[in-house]
């Protein structure tokens, strides 16, 4: 359904919104809506959001959620609403939903507060226990992609898998969640070539093409389907057209066309074997992938795809069930279900966030980890640790910058962006920052706005906050400044700009240059018990994907950038708040996560890797002299082969060709293939020792006692794939 | 450029000249002329000698072609190929009739410009794929020729006649397709939308057939029945060949949408033409019988795959089938394809 322009606007078209709105959702519904990313401007049929919620006495009367194959049939006067497949589970507070805006247009903020309270009630059973719930809106389902009546799947087990498992070895699981997933490609069938090892794999996005879909939006390929495909195609580029692989739904031309794809690279990693080059097939480990909308539907802070990415580890933990029960797999908890022992690898970050696992998306996911633990088995998630560490995107105000009660950081925004800017200034949890403010100026030194960091009463309803807006001269509003106690535990500055050269040019765009952010404190406020911790949201193009992001960054001439012989400083300079160390992947803090950074190879000799550096860009946690109370780098594999010879080795989207993938996204499937393969051979009590340090201790490689790097890489090295 | 830019002037691309000595420099020619002032004297008769007995050429004879230049040649190929070629247009129905000793073998209506115009959004989608293949689009400006000797393992001196016999293919399709191009006289992607921009300048020609898509498709043909003949096989994989022979013609045929060049539907029109065009080819070269013959409705909503086309009658596709058209032999393209078989055989 094509639709119309914004609803009128009447003032602040946000001031009377009761259910707690984040400044994310506020600006890209609000003012920002008009430079919002393609999806959010032209589809608003199927809403998604992620909620966050509480019911009455949770500990003992939290209901059994939905399998998800089926929505709950709602009270008339609510809303259409759709639940995602779930894994059924007792207890999580978050879930995802989809709802159907019948207004025919984009809705006004109050109703789509409407829309979300009513349609989340409506899919949610005894809903008069939920008392209270936030919302994270997601960008929407498109049209072609939804698919308002799906059955249930049509998969079903080899039966003759097991008579083709050593002995000893267990049928385990390793998911990808990616981009542009190959699930056709040789390297995940069988040693006959004509049997796939994947036995799921959902494309959200793909166009939904089959009333008969059996996932709520985007397509699904069982293994049973991906076997005819293979029998019926021997040119990939004609079977992934045929399969609808190809048809996306945002309109996007699919990496899957292209040479080499994020997710091809990254699959080939964790699960890949080519036969051609003398690799055994490890049968009992299975497949299952998700592909993500593509990245280029994302707003730059990473808004819009929390919804998305809970989903994909829904689908996996349910269907993981499915291949446990099917394939007679025994119960691995006492009175549990069967289940297998799966790892999961979420090549995926960004720059934001908390960083100490209770943003949203981490928080639901840790939940849904630690839960699976529980009840099911070993469960395991590989993340990258992030390749910012030298990309000026975290800064850091200690008491110590204080001067006068001012403490300032520059940021840097450069022109020809076309997309927004996101800078996120986090208080220490718990601190109650009464006195301070933020000022912004813009690059001509001029104030063009503030925010006190406390409640703004007049705000009824959900979390504390405050938010401006702010204009260029009499232009409408280029950007907002807001500040919000996030989920009630940590206060949050955020400042948003418009982009520097917008796509609509009859819009304003906001100055490139140097913005300087000034924290101001009366004289009477408390001093900071920890510092301030500064993120700019990643807002670059890795894939050339004609988003038009160009990186903002703090700009501070302290920070020496290079090292006397002209490489790249890896070392924070003392004077600087601008810090490599802190860059952590902002969605891998969660304490269920095993974070992996990426190590430089020496080419020839992989036993030497024992010896090896970290890559230049591989984001660490903070540096052992300053102690930070959340997640650090866990171990490492290898990112770069060699000093001169960039990237690691993997398959590219079509059988038998190479592609070569640069960043700690590629060191993560490394760790996690190996744990995959662990799992399948070990006994259930080592495995259950090393589960509280997410299994770590299970990993081979080289113990590297070596302060220096630690924090970069962990203490151990695991070897390359 | 293009294409058939490799035609130049004269209609013969890259044979023009092929196979003829040089001018030589003047030094070179004062040489000569004092060795022979210096020499000559020892080779002169005494005056009322009669000249020694002397041969004939055979005369009208295939074997002498490989006393003839290249270009030579190719004149003589291509002055024999279009000798039978005939069209006709019809202004109504915008289409045209291409022909071969008076049997229709391709028919083509000129789409509507609102079916190029649907056809923008594919092209535009193809734009994201200019990172990958940029490369191989810069080097098939020309004649593709290296990527198809590149498939075969072919070689400059050893493989010569199968290098003409390629050549020849590209440039009477080259021709063929030119008719074709100016009688639809179809507009560009980029005249017709302007986030096309294409990569590299647009030919000054038609848009629709591509004469890209035609040349390869044609050589394809060509070749593949070529590999296909060999008894015993030449490669050990002959099926594997052909199958990536048929994929890279695609592959050439697309790397001109992801340039901006052309509308899918120009391929399927090119690809469709070039066939029949390989096929007379085999059939002046007593290889084959004739072509097969279809007429093609564009469909403005459908990008152009190997694997339709491979299918030959495709009716959501727009392709018909309309029936055969029988070639004789000629004793030029006979030599040609004799000389060009041997290449292949072993125990030559």
């Amino acid at each position: 359904m094509p639709m119309q322009p914004d609803a009128p606007e009447a003032g602040d078209p946000l001031q009377d919104v009761k259910m707690y709105m984040s400044p994310y959702e506020y600006w890209n519904f609000g003012k920002g809506r008009r430079y919002a990313f393609p999806a959010m401007r032209r589809q608003m049929r199927y809403i998604s959001a992620l909620a966050e919620f509480r019911r009455d006495g949770a500990a003992k009367i939290l209901a059994d959620v939905d399998g998800g194959d089926s929505p709950h049939t709602p009270p008339d006067s609510a809303p259409q609403t759709w639940l995602p497949t779930l894994w059924n589970a007792r207890g999580l507070s978050f879930t995802p939903f989809v709802v159907e805006n019948s207004f025919g247009r984009a809705p006004s903020p109050e109703e789509l507060r409407q829309l979300l309270e009513a349609g989340f009630r409506a899919s949610q059973p005894m809903a008069e226990q939920i008392k209270e719930a936030r919302f994270r809106v997601a960008f929407p389902v498109a049209d072609s992609a939804m698919n308002d009546a799906p059955r249930s799947t049509t998969w079903s087990a080899d039966p003759a898998l097991s008579e083709r498992i050593e002995p000893g070895k267990r049928i385990s699981i390793i998911a990808v969640i990616d981009d542009g997933l190959p699930f056709a490609h040789r390297n995940f069938r069988d040693i006959t070539g004509t049997r796939s090892r994947v036995e799921f794999c959902w494309l959200q996005s793909a166009v939904s093409g089959s009333k008969n879909s059996s996932v709520l939006f985007g397509k699904e390929y069982t293994r049973n389907e991906i076997d005819d495909l293979i029998r019926h195609f021997d040119d990939e580029d004609t079977l992934y057209r045929e399969a609808g692989a190809l048809a996306d739904s945002e309109e996007f031309a699919p990496m899957l066309q292209r040479h080499a794809s994020h997710g091809a690279h990254v699959m080939d990693i964790a699960a890949g074997c080519d036969t051609n080059k003398g690799e055994a097939v490890a049968e009992e480990i299975r497949i299952i992938a998700v592909q993500l909308p593509s990245t280029i539907a994302w707003d730059t802070s990473g808004f819009g795809k929390d919804m998305y990415m809970l989903c994909a580890f829904h689908y996996i933990f349910e269907r993981a069930q499915k291949i446990a029960k099917d394939y007679g797999l025994p119960s691995l908890r006492p009175e549990g279900p069967p289940a297998a022992r799966l790892v999961i690898n979420f090549s995926y970050g960004f720059s934001g966030g908390r960083h100490d696992g209770e943003t949203e998306l981490e928080a639901a996911i840790d939940q849904l980890v630690k839960a699976r633990r529980d009840r099911e088995g070993p469960t395991a998630l590989v993340l990258p640790a992030g390749n910012m560490f030298l990309d000026r995107l975290h800064a850091v105000v200690e008491e110590a910058g204080f001067v006068d009660d001012k403490a300032q950081i520059s940021w840097r925004v450069q022109p020809n962006d076309r997309t927004p800017n996101y800078l996120e200034l986090w208080f220490g949890v718990g601190f109650e920052a009464i006195g301070y403010h933020v000022e912004l100026y813009n690059p001509q030194g001029k104030r063009v706005a503030f925010v006190e960091v406390s409640r703004d009463t007049t705000r009824l309803g959900g979390d504390d906050r405050r938010i401006v807006g702010f204009r260029a001269g009499k232009s409408s509003d280029i950007g907002q400044i807001s500040a919000d106690k996030h989920r009630n535990s940590r206060w949050r500055v955020l400042v948003v700009l418009a982009p520097t050269e917008p796509d609509d040019d009859d819009l304003p765009g906001a100055d490139a240059g140097t913005w300087t952010v000034v924290v101001v404190r009366t004289k009477q406020s408390k001093r900071l018990a920890e510092p301030i911790r500064c993120w700019i949201q990643r807002d670059a193009d890795p894939e050339l994907l004609r988003s038009g992001s160009r990186q903002s960054y703090f700009d501070d001439f302290r920070n020496l950038r290079f090292a006397s012989d002209g490489s790249p400083s890896e070392t924070d300079s003392p004077c600087s708040y601008v810090r490599r160390y802190g860059s952590l992947n902002g969605l891998a803090s969660g304490a269920t996560s095993l974070i992996v950074g990426g190590y430089s190879g020496l080419e020839t000799a992989p036993e030497a890797d024992r010896l090896a550096k970290p890559a230049a860009y591989s984001s660490a946690g903070t540096a052992l002299a300053h102690p930070w109370p959340f997640r650090q780098v866990d171990c490492s594999s290898l990112s770069d082969r060699g000093a001169l010879t960039a990237g690691n080795k993997a398959a590219g989207t079509r059988s038998g060709s190479v592609s070569f993938l640069r960043g700690t996204s590629a060191a993560a499937p490394s760790v996690a293939r190996c744990l995959a393969e662990i799992f399948a051979s070990k006994s259930d009590e080592e495995v259950a020792a090393a589960e509280r340090l997410n299994y770590l201790p299970l990993l081979p490689g080289w113990e590297v006692d070596e302060p220096a790097t630690i924090p970069r890489l962990g203490k151990k090295r695991v070897p390359r794939r | 450029m293009g294409g058939v830019g490799s035609l130049n002037y004269t209609g013969l691309g890259a044979f023009l000249g092929a196979g003829a000595d040089p001018v030589f420099d003047p030094l070179l020619v004062q040489g000569l002329q004092a060795s022979a002032q210096a020499i000559s004297h020892v080779a002169i008769d005494p005056p009322g000698t009669p000249p020694p007995p002397a041969k004939e050429m055979s005369f009208s004879s295939p074997g002498n072609l490989e006393c003839w230049a290249d270009w030579v040649r190719a004149s003589l190929y291509l002055s024999d190929f279009m000798q039978s070629l005939e069209w006709r247009t019809d202004k109504r129905a915008r289409s045209i009739m291409i022909g071969f000793e008076g049997q229709e073998f391709f028919r083509l209506r000129r789409p509507s410009i609102t079916t190029f115009q649907e056809q923008l959004k594919i092209v535009r989608s193809y734009a994201d794929q200019r990172v990958d293949r940029t490369a191989e689009i810069l080097t098939q400006l020309g004649f593709p020729t290296p990527y198809f000797m590149m498939i075969l393992g072919l070689q400059t001196a050893p493989n010569r006649h199968t290098l003409e016999l390629i050549t020849v293919t590209q440039v009477l399709s080259a021709h063929v397709c030119m008719i074709a191009k100016h009688h639809m006289a179809c507009r560009r992607p980029d005249r017709l939308g302007a986030s096309v921009m294409p990569i590299i300048p647009t030919p000054a020609h038609g848009s629709f057939p591509s004469a890209h898509a035609t040349e390869a498709f044609a050589v394809a043909e060509v070749l593949n029945f070529m590999i296909g003949k060999q008894k015993p096989a030449h490669y050990p994989d002959p099926g594997k060949r052909q199958r990536l022979i048929s994929k890279l013609a695609e592959r050439i045929a697309v790397h001109r949408t992801v340039a901006g060049l052309h509308f899918p539907i120009d391929s399927w029109a090119g690809a469709i033409l070039g066939r029949a065009v390989g096929q007379l080819i085999l059939a002046r070269s007593g290889a084959s019988g004739g072509a097969d013959a279809y007429r093609y409705e564009a469909r403005g909503n459908l990008d152009f795959f190997l694997a339709e086309f491979s299918k030959g009658a495709n009716r959501p596709f727009g392709v018909h089938r309309t029936g055969s058209c029988e070639a004789r032999r000629s004793d030029l393209f006979e030599w040609l394809w004799m000389k060009a078989s041997k290449e292949f055989d072993l125990a030559r």
